[in-house]
């Protein structure tokens, strides 16, 4: 497989990006094509001129920013975490709709009196009375420390650890953790429990990408950009419904009007209009209308009253808009998230 | 080096965000600027100190608030010491004289300069690395002294060659006495203070920070105050036994390193240093009102005195405002120049009494220094006895972008000599 020239995607070998990360690629159409479970590297049959190298979670924002990866799908977490400020590269899709979690601040259970941050400053306080640090034991020091000393938190330590966190604190390790969490359930499991103002930041994958090597070769760059126009249209498609209703009316303008009276069901830019070649005679047409989908009852409840039968929805798999937002961040400076998250 | 690896020539490297090189012209217009400064403050009776860009962090973080903490440039040393490039000098200045306390004589006059670094967003004038000079005046409560320093910050600016800027005074000192009148505890009204600004930028409301308050533990709900009455009555070890009882069948095992003994001790502790929900509400809002004057001095300071009067409390406390005033209009700083803004609170947590800042005359609200009193600071640190202090500081970067878009032409504006 050859790698000179090629654009290299850098994805998760491991956690839990790993196999969320492989179905958004093949839910957008260009699935990865691994010829050996073993191998670190692999392709995009759809799209020629991508190599899609496996890397350690943890590693991917260093990788892109070092140059040895042009674009990586990553948690943001991660990508803030790692990031150096000033430094090549910056995010180009902020949200790819999946690997939700929040990075949030976990206490022992017992502790019946902390049930916010601002106990927790007080917390603090009391330790330093007693000769001793607040230790808190994270994978991520540098948002900690950030969040907990705007938060007001001032006196306390942080210990680095990469691997179980929890037990820490069981150990006598730490007094406290920060850590990721989806739904909540480890924290419980171990014993700890989240306070009030403790989430430190909600993250999500994004697509991250280092603009000074993209904009220095026109070959890896266009097909950067076929690359984000495909992910960007798919995530924006996710939002809508096609609906299609049958609809009686004298000509395809007629219905069309009875439409339109509806803002609801007006669709993006109007309904689409189409015969319907019935046996009880002409008069039907097919009108569809691409619309919200948080919009759907309310859709169907105004089609139906003006008149709609049959009422179909179907998924979108692809939604363009006439320029995409993510081929301009190829290049340019991070305009979103900074070093202040 | 890896960067080498995915792409081809090496990269140029750029100057960091918020750092900036001078050239020789420049560089001439800050020295004159800073000889200037100290031959000024030098002539008021301050003399010159320096102190290390780098110290221990703790110097810088034991009683910043989150606003200056959280942009320290802050790093282990290779001998596994946590420490901070300066983010300011008075914390430095404070520690040396804690150092030699027992050699100086009181009140100490300081002056200082050199360069700062805090990890701020790089806008005009609010450059990452940039140059304060400024004065320390230990040992000194009195008005006289507060009215001192804000003099020798105008009287600068003037020699520097500005003279057309404008003051935003506020008072801390008189802000926290008005609210001792609600029987607040420590921790409730430094949060009242705490979010001035979120009040008056219109981000939160009365409404808004009772439930924030309520949700951070600062009042009593109905419950606790029947609990806070019962403990009351009984000794410390009878309400720790009580509590105990009362927990024992549903406070899980402890965990980690905090006993059961001091999760009961400080949740009592806590249970009685509750507000009251009511009084809360009534500081909250004369503090929501009180954040809204902002304008001539007298007029608002009259519209403070009405305010506590309509709250039903001793409008006494702003007497010191009205003497600093005074003051300050006899020093020779025109009322005009003025802004009494009694809601303010700056960004640094240490501030006990007045506070101000110094800006330009165009509305620009670019900041060319402040100061304030921080009669706590020296304890804090670790000084053997409350000292009062007083000082400020002038951004000189911001002071020299200010100079420029006057037209000053430095080399004809500054002027050497007292």
């Amino acid at each position: 497989m050859a790698l000179n020239g090629n654009l290299r995607l850098a994805i998760s070998s491991d956690g839990a990006l790993f196999e969320p990360t492989l179905a958004f690629l093949r839910s957008c159409g260009i699935g990865v094509s691994r010829s050996n479970p073993r191998r670190y590297i692999a392709d995009i049959p759809a799209l020629p001129g991508v190599t899609v190298l496996f890397q350690r979670g943890a590693d991917i924002t260093p990788k892109v920013e070092e140059g040895s990866a042009d674009l990586g799908v990553v948690g943001l977490d991660r990508y803030l975490e790692r990031r150096s400020g000033g430094g090549d590269t910056n995010i180009v899709i902020d949200d790819l709709d999946f690997g939700r979690c929040r990075l949030v601040l976990g206490v022992p259970d017992s502790w019946v009196d902390v049930v916010s941050l601002a106990d927790l400053a007080d917390l603090s306080m009391e330790f330093r009375q007693q000769g001793r640090d607040l230790r808190i034991v994270t994978k991520y020091p540098r948002l900690v420390e950030r969040f907990l000393l705007r938060s007001g938190i001032n006196l306390f330590s942080l210990a680095h650890s990469s691997g179980t966190l929890e037990a820490a604190v069981a150990m006598g390790f730490a007094d406290m953790i920060a850590d990721v969490s989806e739904s909540g359930t480890t924290m419980r499991e171990n014993r700890l429990k989240t306070i009030s103002g403790g989430s430190i930041i909600t993250s999500q994958a994004c697509l991250i990408g280092n603009h000074r090597l993209l904009r220095g070769d026109a070959g890896k760059l266009d097909t950067a950009k076929t690359l984000v126009d495909v992910m960007e249209g798919h995530l924006r498609a996710r939002a809508y419904y096609s609906v299609t209703a049958n609809m009686r009316g004298e000509t395809p303008e007629d219905v069309g009007r009875q439409v339109l009276e509806h803002t609801e069901i007006s669709g993006l830019r109007g309904p689409t209009i189409s015969k319907v070649y019935s046996e009880d005679g002409g008069g039907w047409y097919a009108a569809t209308v691409i619309i919200r989908k948080q919009n759907l009852a309310d859709a169907v409840n105004r089609l139906r009253q003006a008149g709609g039968t049959t009422v179909t929805v179907s998924h979108l798999n692809y939604v363009f808009n006439s320029t995409c937002e993510a081929q301009e961040r190829l290049t340019g400076a991070d305009q979103g998230r900074g070093d202040f998250c | 080096m890896s960067q080498l690896h995915g792409g081809g020539a090496s990269r140029q490297i750029s100057g960091l965000a918020g750092m900036h090189a001078l050239d020789t012209r420049a560089w001439e217009g800050r020295e004159r600027a800073l000889s200037c400064l100290r031959t000024h403050m030098a002539a008021h009776g301050y003399r010159p100190i320096d102190t290390p860009l780098l110290e221990e962090t703790e110097l810088f973080v034991r009683k910043a608030g989150g606003d200056l903490a959280g942009r320290l440039y802050n790093f282990t040393d290779p001998g596994g010491t946590a420490v901070s490039l300066r983010p300011e000098f008075t914390s430095s200045v404070i520690r040396h004289f804690i150092e030699s306390e027992a050699s100086i004589t009181l009140p100490a006059r300081w002056q200082y300069s050199g360069p700062v670094f805090r990890f701020i967003p790089p806008e005009r004038g609010s450059y990452r690395q940039f140059t304060q000079s400024g004065a320390e005046l230990v040992g000194a409560s009195d008005v006289g002294a507060d009215a001192e320093i804000i003099s020798l910050a105008a009287s600068g600016l003037r020699r520097v060659g500005l003279p057309e800027f404008r003051m935003r005074i506020g008072h801390l000192g008189a802000l926290h006495s008005l609210l001792d009148a609600f029987g607040l505890s420590e921790a409730a009204k430094l949060f009242i203070i705490g979010n001035l600004n979120a009040l008056k930028n219109g981000e939160s409301d009365v409404g808004g920070l009772m439930e924030y308050a309520r949700e951070v533990g600062l009042l009593r709900g109905s419950v606790d105050l029947g609990l806070e009455m019962a403990l009351d009555s009984v000794s410390a070890e009878a309400a720790e036994d009580f509590i105990l009882g009362a927990l024992k069948g549903s406070m899980p095992d402890p965990l980690g390193r905090r006993t059961t003994d001091q999760i009961v001790a400080r949740l009592l502790n806590k249970v009685r240093r509750a507000n009251c929900p009511q009084a809360f509400e009534r500081a909250l809002t004369l503090a929501y009102t009180l954040s809204g004057l902002i304008g001539s001095p007298w007029e608002t300071l009259n519209s403070a005195r009405l305010a506590a009067f309509e709250c039903g409390i001793d409008a006494a406390p702003l007497d010191e405002v009205e003497a600093l005033l005074a003051h300050v209009s006899d020093m020779g700083i025109s009322d005009s120049q003025v802004t009494l803004d009694i809601g303010m609170a700056r960004g640094i947590s240490y501030y006990t009494g007045v506070i101000f800042e110094l800006m330009g005359n165009d509305g620009d609200s670019a900041d060319l220094g402040g100061g304030g009193r921080y009669d706590g600071l020296i304890q804090a640190l670790g000084g053997s006895e409350r000292v009062p202090a007083i000082g400020f500081a002038y951004n000189v970067d911001a002071v020299l972008d200010a100079l420029t878009d006057s037209g000053g032409a430095a080399e004809e504006v500054y002027v050497d000599g007292a």
